[in-house]
C-alpha cells in the first residue's frame, strides 16, 4: 500500500473516531430535546447516585416480617416483649413479704381476656374487694391475657409462671372464642388446630425463613445487586453523566440490572408466599374432617382446663374457667365449635372445676352487649367480670 | 531447522520430560509410601470431596424438612410449646393420638417416658429390661405393656411439663408417666446462665439451632452468599477435574485434588463462619427469657425451683386423670461419689467446666428437693446412686449409659413404678 493512501485511511479512521461519538452525542441530545425532556447531566448523576446509595444499603425485599414487638417464646410460641418484663417484675413482687396479705388474681386467655382486663378489670377488682370472703384484702390483678393467643398457650403460660415461682391466689381463664375461631381457621390453612394462630406463628417463623431455595434466591438477588452496584460505581467514577450518549447507554444497562433485582425480589416474595408449609408451622397431621377438627378443638380446650385446674388445685390456688359468650356475627369456626365448648364446660363443672358459662350469665340480655363480630362490648365485659368475681371459688 | 525452531523444540522436550519425570516421581512416591497409584481410587476421592461440598443438608426449612422427617426423624425443628422437637415427634404424637382412641389401647398398660437424651436412651435400651421387670409383678400379669418414648435430646424442665400437657391436649392417655431428668437441668441450666439466658429456659444452643435462619439479617445473607460462591468455585473446578481426565495422572490428579481440597476448605471455612454467626446470635431468634440473678446460688435456686415446680405440675396433671407418675433423678458421672469410675469412663466422660460445676452445685439441691417432692406425695426415685456398686463400665459419656447401665437403671425404676402405681 502506498504511504499516502495509508495516511489517508488513518486520517479517515481518526476522523470517524471523533465524528461518530460526536454525532452520537449530538443525536442523543437532539432526540432528548425532540422528546421534550432536554438532557440534564446533573440530574442523571443524582439519579445514579441515589440508585448507588440504595444498592449500598442493600435493602431487604418487601415482605420481611418486622417482629420488634413480639418475641419467640419457647413454651407459648411467642409473647409480646413487655410481657417478659412483667413476668420478672411479678416474680419479684411474689417474693416480697408484703405480698402475702395481697390477694393476687392472674387473668389468662386471649383477646377476650385482654379486653376483660382492660374494660372489666376495675369491676373485677372492685367486686372482689367487696367480697366478704376476702375480708378486705388488697386485690392485685395480673393481666396476662394476650391478644392473638389461644389454648393451649394459656395453659403453657400458667405452667411456665408456676414453674418460675409465681404464686397467685386465684387464676381466671377467660377464653373460648379465639380457640374456636383460630383453631378452625388454622385447620382450614392446613395447620394443627392446637397450634398457635397460623397467621401469627407463620409470620414469626416463615417470612424469609432460609431453606435451600431461599438461599438460592437470595444468592441470585445478591448477584443482581452486585452487578447493578458495579455499573453505578463505574458511571460515577468515569463521570458518564457528562456525555448524553454514554449516560443514556449506561443508564439503560443500569435500568436493566435494577429490573433484574426487582424480578428476583418478586420471585422471593412469590416463593415465600406459596411454598409449602413447613413441619414446624403445621404441627402434627391429624384428620381434617370438620367433625374431627371440632372434636379436637373442644377436647384440647377441655384438657387444657383440666390441667390448669390441677396445677392450681395442687397449690391451693382458686381456679375459674370462664367461657366467653358468642354474639351474633361470630365467624364460622365459632358457630361450629362454641356449642361443643359449652357442653365441655358442663363436663368440667361435673368434675368439680369451677366453670362459668358467659352465655348463661348474660341470659337473654339484648344483643347490644356484643359488637358486630360477635364479641362482648364494654358493658358485657363489665357484667361478666363481676359475675366471674362472684363465681371464683375463693377459699 | 532454524535457530528459533530448535529452541522451541528443546522447550517442548524439556516440558515433556519434566511432565514424565513428575508423573514417574509421583508414582514412585506412592509406591515408596506402600501403595501403588490407583486412578479409580483417586477419582472416587475427588467425587467424595465434591459430594461433600453441599450445605443443603445443614440448612433447614422448606420442602427438605418434609423429606427429612422420613429420612432423618431425629432432626430438630422449632416447636411453639417445647422450643424444638424431633422431626419424628409430630408423627408420633399424631399416631399415638389415634392409638389412644382405639379400644385396644385400654387393654394395654401404656408407659410414657419423658426427659432428655438419657430418657430417650432409656426408652430404647432400657425399655426391654423395664417391661420384663414389670411383667414379673402380679399386677401386670397377662396385660400388654407398651412404652412410649417421648425423651428428646437436650430437653430439660420445663420442656417436659409442656410436652406432657401437650400430649394430654391431644388426648393421650398413658397409664403411667416416668419423668427422667436432672443432668440437663443442672448442666445446661448453668450453661444457659453463663450465656445470660435464664437457667429455666431450654438449652439456648439447641433452641437457636432449631430456629436458626429465622432471623434473616443482611449479614446472614452475605455469609450465605459467600457459602454459595465458594461452593460454586469448588464444584465447578471439581467437575472440570473429573471431565478433564486428569485424575488418570498420578501427578496432575494429585495436584488437582489438592486444589479441590483447598477450595473445599475455603467453602467449609465460609460455612463455619455462617454457623458461628448463627450460634453467636442465638438471642436474635427470641429472647434470653426474663431477667434473673446470675450469681451461682441464684442460678441453682432457679434451676431447682423450675425442676421441683414442674414436677408438681406433672404430678397434679397426671393425678387429675388417674395416671401414675414417677419422677426419677438420673445418675450423672460427675456427681461426686455416685460411681467408682473406670479408666474408660474418665477418658470419655469429659464435660465443660460450667456443666461440671452445675452438676456439683445443683445435684445435692435436687436430692433435697426430691425429698420435698416425696413429702408432698410425688412418687420420687433418687436414682443418683444406682451405679455406686458398679465398678465396671457403665457410662458412654458424661451422662449417657450403655446397655448394661440402662439395665441397671431399669432394675431400679421397675419396682419404683410398681410402688407408685399401687399408691
Amino acid at each position: 500500500m502506498e504511504p499516502q493512501r495509508r495516511s489517508r485511511r488513518v486520517y479517515l479512521a481518526l476522523a470517524l473516531l471523533v465524528l461518530v461519538p460526536a454525532a452520537l452525542e449530538v443525536g442523543a441530545r437532539v432526540v432528548d430535546r425532540v422528546r421534550g425532556s432536554p438532557w440534564d447531566g446533573e440530574r442523571s448523576r443524582a439519579s445514579v447516585a441515589a440508585a448507588h446509595k440504595g444498592l449500598m444499603a442493600a435493602a431487604w425485599p418487601e415482605g420481611r416480617t418486622d417482629r420488634t414487638d413480639v418475641l419467640l417464646q419457647p413454651f407459648t410460641g411467642w409473647q409480646p416483649s413487655q410481657i417478659q418484663a412483667r413476668i420478672a417484675d411479678d416474680l419479684d413482687e411474689y417474693r416480697m413479704p408484703e405480698s402475702i396479705p395481697v390477694f393476687d388474681v392472674c387473668l389468662l386467655g386471649g383477646s377476650g381476656a385482654a379486653a376483660l382486663a382492660s374494660e372489666g378489670g376495675a369491676g373485677l377488682v372492685g367486686a372482689l374487694a367487696r367480697d366478704p370472703r376476702l375480708a378486705g384484702r388488697e386485690i392485685r390483678l395480673h393481666a396476662y391475657g394476650i391478644e392473638g393467643t389461644k389454648q393451649p398457650q394459656a395453659e403453657r403460660l400458667l405452667a411456665y409462671l408456676l414453674s418460675l415461682g409465681h404464686r397467685p391466689d386465684a387464676v381466671i381463664e377467660f377464653d373460648g372464642l379465639d380457640e374456636a375461631s383460630m383453631g378452625w381457621s388454622n385447620a382450614l390453612a392446613g395447620v394443627s388446630p392446637l397450634y398457635p394462630s397460623a397467621e401469627i406463628w407463620g409470620n414469626l417463623t416463615e417470612g424469609l425463613r432460609f431453606d435451600w431455595e431461599v438461599v438460592e434466591l437470595l444468592h441470585e438477588l445478591r448477584e443482581a445487586q452486585f452487578s447493578a452496584l458495579e455499573l453505578a460505581q463505574l458511571h460515577m467514577r468515569l463521570d458518564l453523566h457528562r456525555s448524553c450518549f454514554l449516560d443514556h447507554a449506561a443508564r439503560l444497562l443500569l435500568d436493566r440490572r435494577l429490573g433484574r433485582i426487582e424480578d428476583v425480589e418478586a420471585k422471593i416474595g412469590s416463593y415465600a408466599a406459596t411454598r409449602s408449609l413447613e413441619a414446624e408451622l403445621a404441627g402434627p397431621r391429624t384428620s381434617t374432617e370438620p367433625a374431627d377438627v371440632a372434636r379436637v378443638i373442644v377436647s384440647s380446650w377441655e384438657e387444657a382446663s383440666i390441667d390448669m385446674h390441677a396445677m392450681c388445685e395442687r397449690r391451693g390456688i382458686a381456679y375459674l374457667q370462664v367461657l366467653e359468650p358468642a354474639g351474633p356475627g361470630a365467624d364460622a369456626g365459632v358457630d361450629r365449635v362454641h356449642p361443643g365448648l359449652r357442653e365441655a364446660g358442663r363436663r368440667l363443672a361435673e368434675r368439680g372445676i369451677a366453670f362459668l358459662d358467659g352465655a348463661a350469665v348474660l341470659g337473654d340480655r339484648p344483643e347490644e352487649l356484643f359488637d358486630g363480630a360477635g364479641r362482648l362490648g364494654d358493658r358485657g365485659l363489665e357484667i361478666l367480670a363481676e359475675s366471674a368475681a362472684r363465681a371464683l371459688p375463693v377459699r | 531447522m532454524g535457530k528459533r525452531a530448535r529452541v522451541a523444540l528443546r522447550i517442548v522436550l524439556v516440558l515433556v520430560a519434566s511432565a514424565a519425570l513428575l508423573e514417574i516421581g509421583a508414582r514412585l512416591l506412592e509406591r515408596f509410601r506402600g501403595r501403588s497409584f490407583d486412578s479409580e481410587a483417586l477419582r472416587t476421592e475427588i467425587v467424595t470431596h465434591l459430594g461433600a461440598v453441599s450445605p443443603r443438608a445443614f440448612i433447614r426449612g422448606g420442602h427438605q424438612d418434609m423429606t427429612r422427617a422420613a429420612t432423618a426423624p431425629d432432626s430438630v425443628i422449632l416447636s411453639p410449646y417445647t422450643a424444638w422437637e424431633d422431626m419424628g415427634l409430630q408423627a408420633k404424637i399424631a399416631s399415638d393420638h389415634e392409638y389412644y382412641r382405639r379400644p385396644e389401647s385400654e387393654e394395654v398398660y401404656d408407659i410414657c417416658v419423658l426427659g432428655g437424651s438419657v430418657a430417650n436412651g432409656f426408652g430404647k435400651l432400657g425399655a426391654g429390661p423395664l417391661l420384663e421387670k414389670l411383667r414379673q409383678d402380679p399386677s401386670f400379669t397377662g396385660r400388654g405393656l407398651r412404652l412410649h418414648n417421648y425423651g428428646v435430646a437436650g430437653f430439660k424442665q420445663m420442656q417436659q411439663v409442656m410436652l406432657l400437657g401437650y400430649l394430654f391436649d391431644w388426648g393421650h392417655r398413658p397409664d403411667a408417666v416416668i419423668e427422667i431428668d436432672g443432668f440437663n437441668e443442672s448442666a445446661i441450666g448453668a450453661g444457659n446462665a453463663q450465656l445470660g439466658v435464664h437457667p429455666a429456659y431450654p438449652s439456648i444452643s439447641h433452641w437457636a439451632r432449631a430456629a436458626y435462619g429465622i432471623k434473616t439479617d443482611f449479614e446472614l445473607v452475605r455469609l450465605l452468599h459467600g457459602v454459595r460462591v465458594k461452593q460454586d468455585r469448588a464444584t465447578a473446578f471439581g467437575a472440570w477435574l473429573l471431565d478433564s481426565g486428569l485424575w488418570r495422572s498420578a501427578f496432575l490428579g494429585q495436584v488437582g485434588k489438592t486444589i479441590l481440597v483447598r477450595l473445599r476448605g475455603a467453602y467449609i471455612e465460609q460455612f463455619f463462619a455462617y454457623q458461628r454467626y448463627t450460634a453467636d446470635h442465638p438471642t436474635d431468634v427470641g429472647s434470653k427469657g426474663p431477667r434473673f440473678a446470675s450469681d451461682d446460688e441464684s442460678v441453682s435456686a432457679a434451676v431447682v425451683t423450675a425442676w421441683e415446680e414442674s414436677s408438681i405440675s406433672m404430678d397434679s396433671m397426671c393425678a387429675a386423670r388417674g395416671i401414675t407418675y414417677l419422677h426419677v433423678l438420673q445418675p450423672a458421672l460427675h456427681d461426686p461419689g455416685s460411681k467408682p469410675l473406670t479408666a474408660k469412663e474418665i477418658e470419655t466422660g469429659g464435660a465443660g467446666p460450667t456443666w461440671i460445676e452445675g452438676i456439683h452445685r445443683t445435684y445435692p439441691l435436687l436430692r433435697e428437693a426430691g425429698g420435698r417432692l416425696s413429702e408432698r406425695g410425688v412418687a420420687f426415685l433418687d436414682a443418683t446412686g444406682v451405679f455406686r456398686d458398679h465398678p465396671e463400665d457403665v457410662y458412654a459419656d458424661a451422662c449417657h449409659f450403655e446397655e448394661h447401665g440402662n439395665a441397671i437403671f431399669a432394675a431400679a425404676i421397675g419396682p419404683a413404678l410398681v410402688a407408685a402405681a399401687r399408691k
